[in-house]
């Protein structure tokens, strides 16, 4: 019996099968948390270059 | 620089050693069974969690390091920390992966995936990386808390040792992971504290700026620095490649009730670390503009000089406690940890697993006191901070490009595990001899490591059916859908 699809399948394990089984809705968790994560450490550069230069 | 403190600091370091200690005490009592001790249960909460991975990770000789280094260079002294920005979007993606596993420690991974060999080399190498964590963190904190307050620094790490082995032996992990909760604060309290006196001292920004040459204000260190982009780059990728078999990770990554509480706790816990990490840098800039001409090799006093000079009476006492704090909560879980290699990866395999329960519990205390102990010794004998840092980023990516290939290429086997390890290890020593900088032995071990991993698996016989299964069978089944786990694979380790 296969997991039900509730968007939590990993990227990491899946990452040599991406090319066959990739969908926003079976990896929905870890892209949102991935992409949302890369926006803080975003936030961290601007205000790092803004003390640099403040 | 010692500090006058006055009777309101005292009560506040004596309030929070007592408190700390009692907390733990009372949380300790449900602890009944090895796994309540080694992973709480696996019930923890989002809180929790965050605090957890901020306070295992943090401790203040990293804020010493940092505000030494940022003493030295500047504000690019803050990628000594920051070199793990770059990797903390992947704690999201790897968190479910580590709970998806249901093990205690990473060499329960190693010894399902590589063999029992493998487990037990990487077992014993982690038991001596927690004494040697602990011993760098008690060791950092003693130095600059004995300064501060006047005291030996001997009596400085007995009371800090004796506090955290009390309620740690007793608790295991759940007492380590609600004392951090506490914990936390302080250490987001003490990252910040000196700022504000500092820049009202300086002239705030403007007064910093014009106090300090321009370098100290560049983005990275100009090229062939110790900060350069390109050794920045490197830390980035070996700490990437490493950070997965660091040991307590295991512990701080999948003890979530959820796997939503395992995601939020490893990447949002270190966010806050890295909050943290720009009031250390700060801390080291304004001490620069205060009290230029310190030596390189005293860069590391520089934290402790800030505190005492700095801050009024009666604050003294709480950055005192916060420094404790710190290496309290850290050492805490590093114990339990150490607990959990030793007495599930080399005491159960040897002495049998026949034992009751019971037993396993009472070697796990036992042992937790033995790694201590011996986290005290190896401390005495340590360098600078820093360099113990750098140190090991480099060593540990020997056994995590395995890791890496092993979540993700069925097709590793053991012996290529083995290959890769020794292959990376020998060619960052030999590039280390023959002069090569830290960044580019790194740079060659690590591609050597994965080639070796990749080559030796394709020439030997592939790892049993059933040990894959349970790898990645159960990494594929979402934590709340345990029906769907495959049958018959292994549970050695489980």
């Amino acid at each position: 019996m296969e997991p039900k699809n509730t968007g939590e399948a990993s990227l990491i394990v899946d990452l040599l099968q991406l090319h066959k089984l990739f969908s926003w809705s079976t990896y929905r968790v870890d892209l949102l948390g991935f992409l949302g994560a890369w926006a803080m450490v975003a936030a961290f550069i601007v205000f790092y270059l803004w003390l640099a230069t403040w | 620089m010692q500090a006058n403190l006055t009777w309101l600091d005292w009560i506040v370091i004596a309030g929070y050693l007592g408190g700390t200690t009692a907390l733990g005490l009372y949380v300790s009592r449900k602890v009944r069974s090895s796994e309540s001790f080694f992973m709480g249960g696996r019930a923890f909460g989002k809180a929790i969690m965050i605090a957890q991975n901020l306070g295992t990770g943090t401790h203040s000789d990293q804020a010493v390091g940092v505000a030494g280094a940022a003493y030295t260079v500047g504000l690019s002294g803050i990628w000594y920390q920051w070199i793990w920005l770059f990797t903390t979007p992947f704690y999201w993606l790897l968190a479910p992966v580590f709970r998806r596993l249901r093990m205690l420690t990473t060499a329960d991974f190693f010894a399902v995936r590589y063999g029992r060999s493998y487990s037990i080399a990487y077992a014993v190498f982690c038991i001596y990386l927690f004494a040697l964590w602990q011993g760098i963190a008690i060791k950092g904190t003693a130095e600059t808390v004995a300064a501060i307050i006047g005291m030996p620094e001997w009596i400085v790490a007995a009371t800090v040792g004796i506090a955290f082995t009390l309620y740690g032996v007793a608790g295991g992990l759940v007492a380590a992971a609600i004392t951090d909760f506490v914990q936390g604060f302080l250490i987001v309290l003490l990252s910040f504290l000196v700022v504000p006196f500092g820049l009202i001292k300086v002239g705030g920004f403007a007064g910093m700026r014009h106090a300090l040459p321009p370098h100290y204000f560049a983005v990275f260190s100009p090229d062939g620095g110790e900060l350069s982009a390109f050794n920045v780059a490197m830390l980035v990728i070996s700490g990437l490649a490493g950070i997965v078999v660091q040991p307590h990770m295991m512990a701080v990554t999948a003890s979530g009730k959820t796997e939503m509480n395992c995601r939020v706790g490893w990447t949002y816990g270190n966010f806050v670390k890295r909050v943290c990490t720009i009031g250390w840098t700060l801390t080291g800039m304004l001490a620069a503009s205060l009290f230029p001409g310190i030596a390189f090799h005293d860069r590391e006093k520089v934290f402790g000089m800030a505190v005492t000079s700095l801050l009024p009476t009666g604050l003294i006492g709480l950055m005192t406690a916060s420094l404790l704090a710190t290496v309290m909560s850290t050492c805490s879980a590093f114990m339990v940890d150490g607990a959990a290699l030793f007495t599930e990866n080399i005491y159960r395999p040897i002495v049998g697993a026949d034992k009751s329960d019971a037993h396993f519990l009472k070697i796990a205390r036992i042992s937790s006191v033995a790694i201590t102990g011996l986290g005290f010794i190896i401390g005495s004998s340590m360098g600078s901070v820093i360099n113990a840092t750098v140190q090991f980023i480099s060593i540990l990516p020997f056994i995590g490009v395995a890791f890496w290939v092993g979540i993700i290429w069925p097709r590793a086997t053991r012996t290529g595990a083995w290959a890769s390890t020794i292959g990376s290890a020998a060619v960052f020593f030999i590039t280390k001899w023959r002069g090569e900088s830290n960044a580019w032995s790194s740079l060659y071990s690590i591609l050597t490591g994965l080639g070796l991993i990749i080559l030796v698996s394709l020439f030997t016989p592939k790892e049993p059916e059933e040990n894959l299964l349970r790898v990645f069978g159960y990494m594929r089944v979402p934590v709340g859908q345990e029906e769907l786990l495959p049958q018959g694979g292994v549970t050695d380790g489980a």
